[in-house]
């Protein structure tokens, strides 16, 4: 073994000397970068979201619900002794002197959070402490924003409700506030058991209730799987995976992108190492043979072919990682803030995948030729004839094939798009086979009519060694093809992409969207607005709103089949209204109203929610506007240009 | 107590099947080679001589009948009982050379002896390229050298392992005449000073007359000739 290394190793370094191998290792080192830069990407965004669920949930399960949760839903977790905590959230006003502020309220018991922790202080400047506990009864802990908005300080007193709670820290870090964009108001934090007697929270009052769970992933699981079918209207389950899901849906798009790049690199590599390592295969076959006139073992050149194979696939995989890993810090600079804020450290797993798709695609190269080797005797050193037989025989190339097929569906994260990748190839295979057989025979045949000439004689000859080395010729033409088609297709895809993105975003697409206007700041945001020079700047009136019913027929959840029609059902809708219908809406049913219908009963629905929901024109849909309720009628379906970057809405009213 | 021939051949015969047609190569050959003996084999092309060659250094087998190498079974042995025979006791110079170009002169030399893991591979393949006079072109690739200067590798690289016994495969094949000579003359020399047991096969008469003893394939059937 230790000569088998030896030898290995020298002859691997001789052969990239004399340059055989530069272009078998530069596709193999291109194709492991490719493949471990996406896989290092992906990999640090996803253990970025898998860390941040837990830390945004403030346990591993959250069951959430726009009223009490039932006993049915917390009943399975005591049972299975998962220890648990209740949080309550809403918006309300607090007081401090003469100074009042809309905050958004969080009462939590004592053992929240359950998974990460919160960080106090004495002032917003600080480092802080981190607390795994809720204040005190009596006391509650506020955001920086909410001490400045208020000119509070720790000790001073705050009127929340019907009762007068002391500051008793700053809240400096909340991590399950991270992720929420529309957290317009600041935090104040307090003792869920003060909820009561500031009798905040009663008839109609808009609370997020939350009991959250924190156990092994099996227990977890379990909860899940029995919780999930006595989930009513208004109740559902958020965990890690579903934490931050407009995250993991980019994701899921970046790496299928990504792993479409990376796999048209695997392509076109394995075309390169498969056409490169012939002359390699060549001159390692004459070293052998001669190794074996030389009296070396079959075992030995065995060994050292195999050892040879490793060093190439190991060293290649190594640069490849090293060059990958580069990629993906270009990566993470580039988009990696598009996902998350920090991405944490990559770990070792892609270098180990790197190195397993190498190991595999030199294998597929070599083995078939290893295979042909075992019957090679040193009678072929004397005979060079026997050494020249071309080395193209279609099934030494079956075990490539089946790498590229399996590397194909691997980094296409698609099925369908694989297949299509494949069937396309084998198409284009079949086409390029059909071209050559056709060219040659017909060039044969007109070149037998044809009287001879100097030229044509030369050209029949050409015609002839093409046809000797059909097999060889074939495959090479195949190669070159498919890899032209590769480019071609992520040129194509590339300039789609850039020019749907382009197409969709219309001149002045707006990049801020400002929430929560108060109808008294109109005036004053307007003129913010024009003494900031932007135009165009619409304001758009917005109220948060349920729907009940429709044709008097309460809507339930469960009635829904289609996941989206059930998340429709069930989430508030902000309703809008406007005497315009906006110039990129499109009407597909009914009419839009004029100005005699202000003020009455109608509504537009945007086309796929109609759909989703089988609702139709003339329907009576009763909605619950924070505890009052509102029947309108349909008068109207449109489509809604949802990726135009401009506020939409999937229902809009007459103007009053 | 007699010692036995260093190569005995006795009632080779050799057959080849080509497109249904058996063709007969060898037909009932004998051949005996004493240790130190320089045997030259000529022959027209295709008459079986590289054949016949290959047949008594064990790179092929004989259809029947049996090669010793000191009295010992040879081509009875399987192919790596055949190589390990060959790693002990062969050195090989071809025609073609059979250089491998992505070796450099010193590395073509040192590969017999690092496949019978010599520890002084390097110092021996040094001294070889000296002896053949091309300690200044050690690191250079094939390509880099002369026809000549190639085939002085080859001569180099055989020697290396000190064998005793030589097959030497049309040595000058590809060589101009004055090439030709000056490799003879270096390839005689050192087999004379090594001892060795020199098989050559060539259709060169006159490099054939510089051996010993002179061989003529014909019709399958070795006859050994008088030197003109």
């Amino acid at each position: 073994m230790m000569l088998a290394t030896k030898l290995a190793w020298s002859q691997t370094i001789s052969l990239w000397r004399a340059g055989a191998l530069r272009v078998l290792v530069f596709a193999l080192v291109l194709a492991v970068a490719a493949i471990t830069a996406v896989s290092f990407f992906t990999q640090r965004i996803e253990s970025a979201l898998n860390q941040q669920g837990s830390l945004l949930i403030g346990g591993d399960l959250a069951v959430i619900a726009d009223h009490p949760i039932p006993q049915a839903l917390s009943e399975p977790a005591v049972i299975q002794k998962i220890p648990t905590t209740r949080t309550y959230e809403f918006a309300s006003m607090v007081m401090h002197a003469e100074s009042s502020q809309l905050v958004e309220i969080k009462a939590i018991e004592a053992n929240f959070p359950l998974r990460g922790h919160l960080t106090i202080g004495q002032h917003s400047g600080e480092v802080g402490q981190s607390v795994q506990s809720a204040p005190q009864s009596g006391e509650v802990w506020i955001e920086p924003r909410l001490a400045t908005l208020l000119d509070v300080r720790v000790g001073d007193q705050l009127e929340v409700g019907e009762r007068s709670l002391v500051v008793a820290a700053i809240l400096l870090r909340e991590p399950s506030r991270g992720g929420n964009m529309f957290s317009f108001a600041p935090r104040l934090m307090m003792n869920a058991s003060d909820l009561a007697t500031t009798k905040l929270i009663q008839y109609g009052s808009r609370v997020k209730y939350q009991l959250l769970l924190a156990s092994t992933p099996e227990k977890i699981n379990d909860y899940s799987i029995q919780a999930k079918p006595k989930l009513s209207r208004g109740e559902r389950i958020d965990d890690v995976r579903n934490a931050r899901p407009e995250i993991k849906t980019a994701l899921d798009k970046a790496q299928q992108f990504l792993g479409l790049s990376a796999m048209v690199s695997v392509v076109l590599a394995m075309v390169a190492m498969l056409l490169s390592s012939l002359p390699y295969i060549k001159q390692s076959l004459n070293t052998f043979a001669l190794m074996r006139c030389f009296g070396a073992q079959q075992n030995t050149v065995l060994q050292i072919l195999t050892i040879q194979t490793l060093i190439i696939a190991l060293l290649s995989a190594l640069v490849g990682a090293l060059l990958g890993f580069f990629a993906q810090l270009g990566l993470a600079q580039l988009a990696g803030s598009l996902f998350v804020e920090t991405l944490p450290p990559t770990s070792l797993a892609p270098v180990l995948i790197g190195i397993f798709a190498s190991i595999g695609m030199m294998v597929a190269v070599v083995l078939p030729h290893a295979w042909q080797m075992r019957n090679l005797s040193a009678m072929n050193i004397l005979r060079l004839d026997t050494l020249m037989q071309p080395l193209t025989a279609q099934a030494k190339y079956l075990p490539a094939a089946l790498m590229m097929t399996l590397m194909i569906f691997w980094q296409a994260h698609d099925v369908n798009i694989a297949l299509s990748t494949i069937a396309a190839m084998l198409a284009l295979s079949l086409v390029v086979l059909g071209f050559v057989y056709v060219l040659t025979f017909l060039v044969q045949r007109s070149l037998l009519v044809t009287p001879k000439t100097q030229v044509l004689a030369s050209v029949n000859l050409g015609i002839q060694g093409l046809r000797r080395r059909l097999g060889l010729s074939t495959v090479q033409m195949i190669g070159f093809c498919m890899g032209l088609m590769v480019i071609m297709l992520l040129t194509l895809i590339r300039g789609d992409l850039i020019r749907n993105w382009q197409a969709s975003l219309p001149e002045g697409a707006p990049n801020r969207f400002v929430i929560n206007i108060q109808p008294s700041q109109i005036a004053q945001v307007d003129q913010f607005f024009t003494a900031q020079h932007i135009k165009d700047a619409a304001i758009f009136p917005m109220v948060r709103a349920r729907l009940v019913s429709k044709n008097k027929h309460l809507i339930q959840t469960v009635e829904w089949q289609d996941e989206r029609a059930k998340r429709l059902a069930e989430r508030e809708f902000n309703l809008s209204w406007a005497a315009e219908m906006q110039s990129d809406n499109k009407l597909i049913a009914g009419r839009w109203w004029s100005s005699q219908d202000d003020g009455k009963s109608l509504i537009s629905l945007e086309e796929g929610l109609a759909k989703s929901l089988n609702i139709k024109l003339g329907d009576e849909l009763q909605f619950d506007v924070a505890g009052n309720p509102l029947t309108l009628t349909v008068s109207s379906l449109r489509k809604v240009e949802w990726d135009t970057m401009r506020a939409n809405f999937f229902a809009v009213t007459p103007p009053r | 107590m007699q010692q036995p021939p260093m190569i005995q051949a006795q009632d080779l015969h050799y057959e080849i099947t080509n497109h249904d047609n058996q063709i007969r190569i060898l037909s009932g050959l004998n051949l005996s080679v004493a240790k130190g003996d320089q045997v030259a084999i000529i022959g027209s092309s295709g008459s079986g001589k590289s054949t016949l060659l290959s047949m008594l250094a064990g790179l092929d087998i004989p259809t029947s009948g049996s090669v010793q190498i000191r009295g010992e079974a040879f081509s009875t042995l399987n192919e790596d009982g055949r190589a390990a025979v060959r790693a002990a006791d062969m050195g090989f110079v071809f025609q073609s050379f059979q250089l491998l170009p992505a070796l450099t002169a010193l590395e073509n030399v040192m590969l017999p002896l690092q496949l019978k893991s010599h520890l002084a591979a390097k110092k021996l393949s040094l001294e070889a390229l000296d002896k053949v006079g091309l300690s200044h072109r050690v690191e250079h690739y094939p390509k880099q050298l002369s026809g000549g200067e190639q085939q002085r590798v080859a001569i180099a690289r055989a020697f290396a392992t000190q064998p005793s016994i030589l097959f030497a495969d049309e040595p000058t094949g590809n060589l101009d005449s004055a090439t030709g000579q000056m490799i003879i003359d270096l390839l005689f020399n050192m087999n004379q000073e090594a001892g060795t047991t020199l098989v050559l096969v060539t259709h060169d008469i006159q490099l054939a007359n510089r051996c010993k003893r002179l061989f003529k394939l014909d019709g399958g059937v070795l006859r050994e000739v008088t030197q003109s």
